[in-house]
């Protein structure tokens, strides 16, 4: 098996293609330092603009990886080379994981070209290994996808359209589910009378759903870009800074319900900060279960596929 | 008799297909085993699930004695090569490249016998040309150098001269009677070109519908292979009366042509269609070929064995 995986690794480090795909991801990461010297700034309480360059190079680099890994699989396809390995005395299933693993390496190394610089220029504040992780760990899923649906069907150029739609939209629908759970529960909180005054927002989900939507988002194994592209990153400087804002008016109560006030908004800021930091903890974990649970299934049909 | 492969009862279904409807075959050890059959008759299903490509619905196949359901089979298999259907090789690599992938596949220590491999396929002057840009032939051989990759001792070759020009069909003929007599390696060759296969085989395996029809060795099918005589008539409806009436057996081929099967005397049989005013017009004598013993075995409807 590790003979296997040696050279599937190096048909996938060695192709043309993954050379190409290796200088446009090593190009991308340029243009990001470049991005985060001249629009970055530590002091600017909004880095939107930033961000979301970010968040579509980011998507870019995945596209780049994932056809690096499509064009290899279907050449490998076209000239039959996929049977080399069965007629040498490899199962199925060895076939199968070491290609997976190769896929995994080869579309870590791509997203470490891309991520690594970036973070060890510590731009990502607060979360960079977690966030390096799960990040890293979506290139391994959308490439693995590929590569899987390239070995599974008879058609492959078909299901890689239908597999891009279905990254897209896991895209778009985790992007859509993380707006819905990012409506704060009250539109706005004033002092009346002596009493909070808080005007509920309809559009919050309340429990047991929101339980019911988070599940639906950190199942998702492209949720990290959602979240990259998303609230946290966008909103954590603002968020820091009304953290730090609430807890200097907070000291500073002259009264009673002025500090029931200062501590319930103290609190939503802390919530909706950590809301998302708790979610890049358990990410990668749930990618890391979605990787298994895909490999356990694909080889298993795999196995049963007869190949030509 | 020492067997390389023996399959019992063998079946393969796609669906509501039956591509292999009890296939029991056995290839004895250095042979050159001629599989033989119509296109969809089932010889490559049956080399796919030999090679592992895909398992048989039921029955069972053994491969030096490890059968296709031990875990050992992958061992067995080791000591096995294939080229099934079209070469599979790595398009954006060179000869020497391919074999040397196929060499750490295999977890051979040393890359030495590249060159030799090279050389007996007569691909050891291709140098950096990609194996995309062979010609048929070249990629021909190169995929039977990549089976020959870990000293097999049992080959097995799908319809390896498809496409090939005349030359080209020497060249793999001549490789495969050197492998044979030189390594003494067993082959299994599938081929619906049957003149071709006569210069080869020393067993043969007929295959019809998914059946193995006859298993049959060179020599008994030599044996086996009658002669005819290919007469020209000036009405073959007239010679077949008179045939008819002597209880003779025969095939008409055309309004003029005919052939006889028998030993007849040439006096008595110009003399009786003379009696019908049926002129005997040439007459040669033939032996039965490996086609016509095909055709006859497994009938004429829709072949398109050459």
């Amino acid at each position: 098996m590790r003979n296997l995986i040696r050279i599937h690794c190096k048909r996938y480090l060695f192709r043309w293609e993954s050379f190409a795909v290796t200088m446009l991801n090593l190009l991308l990461t340029v243009f990001c330092t470049l991005a985060a010297l001249l629009m970055y700034e530590p002091e600017n309480l909004n880095n939107e603009p930033f961000y979301n360059v970010m968040h579509t190079v980011s998507l870019i680099s995945i596209a780049f990886t994932m056809t690096a890994v499509i064009f290899t699989e279907i050449n490998t396809l076209a000239t039959g080379a996929i049977r080399n390995p069965l007629i040498a005395g490899y199962s199925k299933g060895q076939v199968f994981l070491s290609k997976f693993i190769a896929v995994g390496i080869f579309s870590i190394v791509q997203g470490a070209l891309f991520l690594l610089p970036p973070v060890l220029a510590n731009i990502w504040i607060d979360v960079p290994v977690l966030y390096t992780i799960s990040m890293l760990l979506v290139y391994v899923v959308v490439s693995c996808i590929a590569m899987s649906v390239c070995l599974l069907t008879d058609r492959p150029t078909v299901f890689v359209v239908i597999c891009i739609g279905c990254l897209v939209g896991l895209l778009l629908g985790g992007k859509a589910l993380t707006s819905i759970s990012d409506i704060p529960q009250f539109n706005s909180v004033r002092i009346e009378q002596e009493t909070l005054s808080k005007d509920e927002n309809t559009w919050y989900v309340p429990s047991p759903q929101r339980d019911i939507l988070e599940q639906c988002i950190i199942v998702n194994p492209m949720q990290p870009i959602n979240e990259y592209g998303g609230w946290y990153f966008k909103h954590q400087d603002t968020s820091g800074f009304a953290i730090d804002s609430w807890k200097n008016a907070l000291i500073q109560s002259t009264s009673e319900i002025e500090k029931e006030y200062n501590q319930f908004m103290l609190k939503q800021s802390e919530d909706a900060l950590s809301h998302h930091t708790n979610r890049f903890k358990i990410l990668p974990i749930y990618q890391i279960v979605f990787l298994v649970i895909f490999a356990s299934v694909s080889v298993t049909i795999f196995r049963k596929r007869n190949l030509k | 008799m020492d067997y390389v492969l023996k399959t019992n009862a063998l079946c393969k279904s796609y669906r509501k297909f039956h591509a292999l409807n009890g296939v029991t075959m056995n290839v004895p050890k250095g042979s050159i085993y001629g599989f033989v059959g119509r296109n969809g008759a089932g010889k490559t299903t049956l080399i796919r699930l030999i090679c592992g490509l895909q398992e048989p619905s039921s029955g069972e196949f053994t491969l030096y004695g490890t059968k296709h359901t031990d875990s050992k089979i992958s061992k067995a298999r080791r000591r096995m090569g294939a080229v099934v259907e079209t070469p599979a090789y790595y398009g954006d690599m060179n000869a020497a490249e391919n074999l040397k992938m196929q060499y750490a596949m295999l977890g051979l220590p040393t890359y030495d016998g590249i060159n030799d491999l090279l050389k007996l396929v007569r691909l050891d002057d291709t140098g950096k040309k990609k194996a995309k840009d062979f010609s048929l032939g070249m990629k021909q051989r190169l995929g039977i150098a990549l089976a020959l990759c870990g000293n097999p001792d049992f080959l097995i070759l799908d319809e390896p001269i498809n496409g090939l020009d005349p030359q080209g069909i020497v060249e793999i003929r001549e490789l495969i009677l050197r492998l044979n007599r030189e390594r003494n390696i067993t082959v299994l060759i599938s081929s619906h070109i049957l003149d071709e296969l006569a210069r080869l085989a020393t067993h043969y395996g007929f295959i019809d519908k998914g059946k193995i029809v006859q298993e049959i060795s060179a020599s008994e099918l030599e044996a086996k292979c009658r002669k005819y005589l290919h007469v020209k008539v000036t009405s073959t409806a007239v010679f077949a009366n008179i045939m008819d009436k002597l209880g003779a057996e025969y095939s008409i081929l055309s309004d003029t042509e005919a052939d006889l099967y028998g030993e007849y005397k040439i006096s008595e049989l110009s003399s009786a269609l003379a009696a019908e005013d049926c002129e005997l017009l040439s007459l040669t004598e033939h032996e039965e070929s490996l086609e016509n013993y095909f055709i006859n075995l497994v009938g004429s409807d829709g072949g398109d064995v050459k």
